[in-house]
């Protein structure tokens, strides 16, 4: 600035309660941040977004002896110069000038004591800002590890500024550091220190293009303060030069440029504010760090010589990755299953409470199932980002992205995408979560948009199902490679193929921005702290339920609602006749055999009703119709035999009003309606409504088939299932399945946005609906035209 | 800190792995270049190679970075002779000739 502090603007209309204080977090990232803020906030923090951008706003809470005081996060940032929404929000929030967003009263500033000179440069920013302020210098135990000595009272000097040493990972200096913050916000003074002195040139450029603005009338009334002038003079095409614009119009740019002009003496301006600011970093170091003549290669240096090397260091990636998804898949089962479990237990329950009826139905099909098909993907997020706060807490993930950096340059991405994408084999939800890692908003938003291509768990029974009914398992290549396993690999290959020119496009024609800007820093490696993983996977899990849980819940009611009504009585009446007619039968052949059986149990005078209802009840009955053993006499073997081929015709029944009722329903005109369009695919208008039914989750096709081709409980291993396919018929008598029609079903589903909690975390992410309606549109596009062309050429082929 | 005599400037996408040099120039107006004077790397300041290709690691002062080759081309440096460089334990320094650059 101009060699003195600027006093905020807006510190007199600051709201004055003394009960409580807002404050705001601010520092480089890989600081300790999150753990200074976790240690200071404990459970207490709420996430949201900062209205209209993709800004995480994360608050929490703390009290000190008699005020409660409110911490602000702010993203980690390495300069107050604004190149990104996530720094423009930052500005704002320190300025008083974000929306809903009340003036802080001070602004603590988290310090990594190992990397003092680089991390005072954001401080020199902040403290010009002229709000009260406190430093917190952690990561105490590097420096000390490195035998560096800091003078930390003699750094409060020369900041003007109370700094308190601290070392958020063992809680230690916490208290203290809260006290700091009493201190100040009790007694709010001016900070005043020896701040850096730009050259004359700038500062003439700076004061010329002040008074010049102060002549013109910015829009909206919003008269940029002083900090905003200086970043805007200096951050060329940063956001705040585009407020500038905005506000001042023409007359305002023509003054920036002659500020520039002036200011850069032909150098340039980022250079010469980089340059004054570290001049004056050094002097402050100079005075107050001392450092060992020679520093050792310290422990992250050795680790780094292997992990960061192209054989090694590749290989001990590979085998990360290896043990992140085995785990995703082995030690999630139990835990799914588990829920599954409890779910289907608890649908039971309710079913028994209930009248049967549509309530009931709702209830058990379409609430408890709906949130039984969210939660059960709560073990894999939670596992996923078990492993993703390790590896990020520890340090390794920039070192991983260095690794894959090269690989996905190819397809215009960067490293950063790789676990992203990576975590999306195994579910596309905590894929798309994990993608909040990205610090550039255009590669974050195509690694967002192709992440769902990639072939998620829940595709995988749908791919079973199909090439153990179609696909032949022969060998080939002298017995090494089975088809069907090739068919599998091929449906995973299809996703990540088609990934690679659907992100080269998004880059080309929607996401253009300054290509492949690709940068990160390497933090020291350190030990995770237990604390920040289990908030972090905490904090993951309950966002996924909130949002995603309540649009996941209302799709299935929506999908329940489409398949149930409308209940046509004519068909559940003539099937109610048909149940009599067997149960009327059934007593008739079977009375006079268990008379003879058990006469006092089953005696004349029991209805046909009470008849069934005793035999059911039969402990003797039920124990040998499952032990067929040679000890049977012929009396109770026919009785058994009988009994059997009642159930099970009316369980057919059961099944077949069931496939009738769907078929009539909503749910069943729509397949039979949109059955031309589907025509070229291969498909009839039952495997087209199944298509509609599983938009909320893929696996969803199974159990609507299975509806459709009247099986009572369909899942993939079912032989039954998959018999039911293969006999299954067109209308004119031909087979309705071919190879064609399951590669085409199969190419269909590995391509489709058929999930919608993918959909739903897309919006959430994004923070618009913009973004997972075009994901749902490309996909789906892409799916049909993919499936129709494989039907084709496979039809081609001579697999029709 | 002895300097090889008949060297002069070099950017720093073409010096190899192991390289140290001083940053004598950093051109260029982009996000990348600013994001990088931010972070340390400016004129007079000590600068490593610790991984070379793209990405290449680079470490600047206490600062580790990650960063891919063509934001490097706009910066210039002054290499010296890393045998005698106290900073020389992390990339066993190959014996790499320095060559000067057309622009020199």
């Amino acid at each position: 600035m101009n060699g003195t502090n600027t006093p905020r603007e807006n510190s007199a209309n600051r709201p004055s309660s003394p009960q409580s204080y807002r404050i705001a977090l601010i520092g480089n990232p890989n600081t300790g941040k999150t753990t200074l803020f976790n240690a200071l906030t404990g459970l207490n923090q709420r996430v949201g977004n900062y209205p209209g951008v993709t800004v995480e706003r994360k608050v929490g809470r703390f009290t000190l002896s008699d005020s409660a005081v409110e911490v602000i996060d702010l993203p980690g940032s390495y300069s107050l110069a604004a190149r990104s929404p996530d720094e423009m929000v930052l500005n704002d929030v320190l300025l008083g000038k974000q929306k809903g967003e009340p003036p802080i009263d001070l602004a603590l500033v988290i310090v990594d004591a190992s990397n003092l000179r680089r991390n005072l440069y954001l401080l020199s920013q902040i403290l010009e800002l002229g709000l009260p302020t406190v430093v917190a210098l952690n990561m105490i135990d590097l420096a000390n590890a490195k035998q560096w000595r800091i003078d930390a009272a003699g750094l409060s000097n020369a900041l003007g500024v109370p700094v308190v040493e601290v070392c958020a990972r063992r809680n230690q200096g916490v208290d203290r550091l809260k006290e700091a913050i009493g201190e100040s916000l009790r007694t709010p003074q001016q900070t005043s220190y020896p701040a850096p002195t730009f050259p004359e040139a700038f500062q003439e450029g700076f004061n010329q293009f002040k008074t010049q603005l102060e002549k013109l009338e910015p829009k909206e009334n919003d008269r940029l303060c002083d900090i905003e002038l200086f970043h805007a003079m200096i951050d060329e095409g940063g956001y705040i030069e585009q407020r500038l614009a905005r506000r001042y119009g023409m007359e305002g740019g023509e003054a920036l440029r002659q500020a520039r002009e002036v200011a850069s003496q032909g150098q340039s301006l980022a250079a010469i504010e980089t340059k004054t600011r570290y001049d004056w970093i050094a002097r402050i170091i100079d005075e107050n760090l001392v450092q060992p003549e020679k520093a050792a290669a310290s422990f992250s240096d050795r680790i780094d010589r292997i992990l960061t090397h192209r054989v090694w260091g590749t290989l001990i990636f590979l085998g990360v990755m290896v043990v992140i998804f085995q785990s995703i898949y082995s030690w999630a089962m139990p835990f799914m299953e588990g829920i599954e479990e409890g779910v289907a237990f608890l649908g039971a329950w309710a079913g028994s409470l209930l009248p049967e009826g549509a309530l009931r139905s709702l209830v058990v099909d379409g609430a408890i199932a709906g949130v039984g098909a969210v939660i059960v993907f709560v073990p894999q997020i939670a596992i996923l980002f078990l492993f993703i706060a390790i590896l990020e807490d520890c340090g390794y993930m920039p070192r991983a992205a260095y690794l894959m950096d090269r690989l996905l340059a190819f397809c215009g991405l960067s490293g950063r995408s790789f676990i992203p994408l990576a975590s999306s084999f195994a579910c596309a939800v905590p894929g798309v979560m994990a993608t909040r890692t990205i610090e550039d908003r255009s590669d974050r938003f195509v690694t967002i948009l192709v992440a769902p291509l990639m072939s998620c768990s829940a595709r995988l029974p749908v791919y079973l199902i199909f090439i153990a009914a179609f696909i032949p398992s022969t060998t080939i290549l002298g017995g090494w490679l089975n088809l069907q396993g090739i068919t599998l690999l091929a449906m995973y290959l299809v996703g990540v193929i088609v990934a690679i020119p659907v992100a080269l496009l998004l880059r080309g024609f929607v996401f253009r921005s300054e290509s492949s800007s690709f940068m990160l820093e390497m933090p020291s490696y350190k030990i995770p702290s237990p604390r920040s993983v289990a908030l972090y996977i905490f904090e993951r899990v309950m966002a996924f339920l909130q949002r995603a849980g309540v649009i996941i819940f209302c799709a299935a009611i929506v999908i329940w609602a489409l398949s149930y009504f409308p209940r046509s009585e004519a068909i559940i009446s003539s099937f109610d006749a048909a149940r009599w007619q067997t149960v009327a039968s059934f007593s008739i052949d079977a009375r006079p055999f268990l008379a003879e059986w058990n006469p006092d149990r089953y005696h004349f005078r029991l209805s046909d009703e009470e008849l069934i209802a005793v035999l059911e009840e039969d402990d003797a009955l039920t124990v040998f119709v499952s032990e067929d053993d040679a000890s049977t006499n012929d009396l109770e073997a026919a009785i058994a035999a009988m009994w059997q081929s009642h159930l099970e015709t009316v369980a057919r029944l059961n099944a077949e009003e069931a496939g009738e009722l769907v078929r009539n329903s909503y749910l069943g005109r729509m397949g039979r309606w949109i059955e031309p369009a589907v025509a070229p695919l291969g498909w009839d208008w039952r495997i087209g409504m199944g298509a509609i039914a599983s938009f909320p989750a893929r696996e969803v096709i199974i159990a609507t088939l299975g509806t459709i081709f009247n099986l009572a409980d369909a899942d993939e291993d079912s032989i039954d299932l998959r018999n039911a396919l293969q006999n299954a018929v067109r209308e004119d008598g031909r087979p309705l399945f071919s190879i064609a029609v399951a590669l085409s079903i199969m190419v269909f589903f590995a391509l489709c946005s058929q999930c919608v909690s993918t959909l739903a975390v897309i919006r959430r992410e994004t923070n618009t609906w913009r973004w997972p309606i075009f994901s749902f549109v490309y996909m789906t596009l892409l799916a049909y035209l993919g499936a129709m062309a494989v039907y084709q050429l496979a039809s081609l082929a001579g697999l029709g | 800190m002895k300097r090889i005599d008949n060297v002069s400037f070099m950017r720093l996408n073409e010096c190899t792995e192991g390289t140290a040099g001083v940053v004598a120039n950093i051109g260029g107006t982009c996000r990348a270049t600013a994001r990088l004077l931010e972070m340390g790397l400016i004129p007079g300041e000590t600068v490593r190679i610790l991984r070379g290709g793209c990405p290449a690691i680079l470490q600047v002062g206490e600062t580790r970075l990650c960063v891919r080759a063509n934001h490097l081309s706009d910066i210039t440096v002054e290499p010296f002779n890393s045998a005698f460089s106290h900073e020389a334990d992390f990339v066993e320094f190959q014996e790499t000739p320095l060559i000067a650059t057309s622009d020199a």
